[in-house]
């Protein structure tokens, strides 16, 4: 099992390193600035890939034990919570965006749900003050809240 | 030399000991001292999340950095809490204290197996600190000869020191320094202004921010991880009795806690190497040294001072590299140097001459945060215990919106968190694949310095490549490069035939 993660892993990181050479091709000036050139660190990087890629593919380790996972739903939970929030932020404005991400996340960590919404609405407070109004960051109100008041 | 060292010292308590600077030292090390010992949570994540914010703040350089490296230090003090009371290491560093700290545990003598590691913890934090202050300058006055050919090689070697000693595998340590690199060709390329890997995206012009990288990779990925956890149904609580410790039990490890000592910072100092090694070896060294009856294993209080005292060395050592050369060796260290550049502060040799309140002031606020962290964890040790029971659902949705307050913080952009979040699924799949992340960090923050010197270093010698060979230091940190490769393959090799 773990061999073939390897091998995967291996391929992967060759065609990044393909990916990474031909996009490199294409970094050229008009004038001449220095003899290593915009494509010379990105040649580094798509060599380096490469080597540790191909190594992978053809002398995959043994050691490694099957990873564990984590259930569908809770990932996808996570990942559409954190994708959420920024599209919602400028809209909903950092405290309900804030307390509503934290709620979400508490469900997926399996929180009661009365004492998650009291926390996290607290703890979105606190991170307001603390950052808003002590620290002068300027945290967006919501362009929701601006319209209507 | 020595009465200049302490006048310059002096100066040095005259900036850690402002009322700022003393309550900077203190939410550091308090803050370290609880990301230490939380498994999961590391000081990376910590530092990453504070450097947006102590940018906002607007606090001077000095004072920033007394707040981060204390946070860095701190966690090596509270990291040994949970690997001694749950067998749970709460960073990498302390895996060798579970050995006979969870053994004294078992037998009921947590309480005595908390004070000795805090005790250790300050030993080794206090006597690596004249270390610093004796070596430091020292490298300093050597490292100014350093041109691009030199920087270039020493980061390199910097590159393979860590990669060797990054995981289990070599080839997947190789990929993660590349995507490092990669990361850090993104975005204008300041030679040429030819636009790398943007993707048309006009944000992506100006690079990747190491902040957003570093929160996604860290702290996001922890989130993932995290939820595996519940779903596997963990929790924790223990009972630690009173957290004393005899004068003779003390007395016996006084020896193991010096050598611990000693060589936890010169381990420290190379790159690399860090804590983990450190108290790997102290251990080892200790276990040949003084362990006569065979009780190594079996609850000793050495084996616990040993490692303790040297991780907490190995901080302090890994400060030397940072501060005088600018070439951090380890993950936590590549953060604060990116940290620093943040600050307009350019560590390298010139930063004691420079900037002394910086690095006068590190020195002796460390002595402080010490002071400070055997009060925490002596008489309040019970305290933070309480913290380890905190249930996930609290923890880590509020690490996700603090992560996101801080992200937000570097640019007001929203598009920020949307690439910290793409980070944080990246950083869960190569975890999983077993890919180290150390070296991505490194490779973001030294890819941009390493490109400039080889540039330089080209356009110095109108392209002959000689020209980085081609002064003895230089070469001789290309002997090493090569060597830090070969020597573990080497060694495996060797160890597979006996």
């Amino acid at each position: 099992m773990s061999k073939q993660i390897d091998r995967i892993v291996g391929a992967v990181a060759c065609l990044l390193a393909l990916a990474v050479a031909l996009t490199a091709r294409g970094f050229r000036v008009g004038f001449y600035t220095d003899p290593l050139g915009p494509a010379g660190l990105p040649y580094i990087v798509a060599a380096l890939l490469g080597v540790g890629g191909l190594v992978l593919v053809f002398r995959p380790s043994e050691e490694a034990e099957r990873p564990r996972t984590m259930s569908l739903v809770n990932g996808a939970t996570i990942i559409i919570g954190l994708l959420a929030y920024p599209t919602i932020l400028p809209y909903a404005g950092f405290v309900l965006s804030t307390t509503g991400v934290i709620v979400l996340l508490g469900t997926a960590f399996r929180a009661p749900p009365l004492r998650s919404v009291v926390y996290a609405a607290a703890y979105t407070g606190l991170l307001y003050l603390l950052f808003s109004i002590a620290l002068g960051l300027p945290l967006p109100i919501g362009s929701f809240f601006l319209r209507s008041g | 030399m020595g009465g200049e060292t302490l006048a310059y010292l002096f100066n040095g308590f005259g900036v850690a000991l402002q009322p700022l600077n003393l309550v900077l030292a203190f939410i550091g090390v308090l803050v370290g001292t609880v990301v230490g010992m939380l498994p999961g949570i590391g000081p990376i994540n910590a530092i990453a999340i504070l450097i947006p914010i102590t940018y906002t703040a607007g606090i001077p350089a000095a004072s920033a950095l007394i707040l981060l490296a204390g946070i860095y230090y701190g966690s090596q003090f509270g990291n040994s809490i949970s690997t001694i009371l749950l067998n749970v290491p709460g960073t990498a560093s302390a895996v060798v204290t579970a050995i006979d700290g969870y053994q004294m545990t078992k037998r009921g003598r947590a309480g005595p197996a908390l004070a000795i590691s805090a005790i250790a913890s300050f030993v080794g934090g206090t006597l690596s600190i004249f270390g610093l202050v004796f070596f430091a300058p020292v490298l300093s006055r050597w490292a100014i000869r350093f041109g691009p050919a030199e920087y270039s090689a020493l980061m390199l070697f910097a590159f393979t020191a860590l990669a060797s000693v990054s995981g289990r595998s070599r080839p997947k340590a190789l990929i993660a320094v590349a995507l490092g690199l990669f990361l850090a060709s993104v975005g204008i390329d300041p030679n040429s202004a030819v636009p790398r890997f943007t993707f048309g995206q006009l944000k992506l012009l100006d690079g990747m921010d190491f902040v957003v990288v570093t929160i996604g990779l860290f702290a996001i990925s922890e989130v993932f991880l995290a939820m595996e956890d519940t779903e596997r149904g963990q929790s924790v609580t223990q009972s630690i009795g009173r957290v004393m410790v005899s004068v003779k039990e003390l007395l016996q490890t006084g020896w193991t806690m010096v050598r611990g000592s000693a060589v936890g910072f010169l381990v420290g100092v190379l790159p690399g190497a860090g804590g983990t090694i450190a108290s790997f070896l102290a251990y080892s060294t200790e276990q040949r040294l003084v362990d006569r009856d065979g009780t190594f294993g079996t609850g000793d209080t050495r084996g616990v001072a040993a490692p303790e005292s040297a991780n907490n060395a190995a901080a302090t050592g890994a400060m030397i590299p940072l501060l005088t050369l600018g070439v951090p060796g380890s993950g936590t260290t590549a953060v604060l140097l990116g940290a620093l550049l943040g600050l307009n502060v350019t560590p390298g040799p010139l930063l004691i001459e420079r900037s002394p309140e910086v690095f006068w002031g590190l020195a002796a606020s460390m002595y402080v945060g010490n002071v400070f962290l055997l009060l925490l964890n002596l008489p309040l040790v019970g305290v933070f215990v309480r913290v380890l029971a905190v249930p996930r659902w609290f923890l880590f949705p509020g690490v996700t919106a603090l992560s996101f307050v801080a992200v937000y913080a570097v640019n007001q952009s929203p598009f920020d968190l949307v690439l910290m979040t793409i980070f944080g699924a990246v950083g869960y799949v190569l975890r999983k694949v077993e890919i180290p992340l150390a070296p991505i960090i490194l490779g973001l923050v030294l890819g941009p310095l390493i490109e400039k010197n080889i540039r330089r270093a080209l356009l110095l010698s109108d392209g002959n490549w000689g020209v980085l060979f081609s002064s003895k230091i230089a070469v001789a940190f290309w002997l090493l490069a090569v060597a830090s490769l070969l020597i573990p393959a080497a060694v495996r090799i060797l160890d597979t035939r006996r």
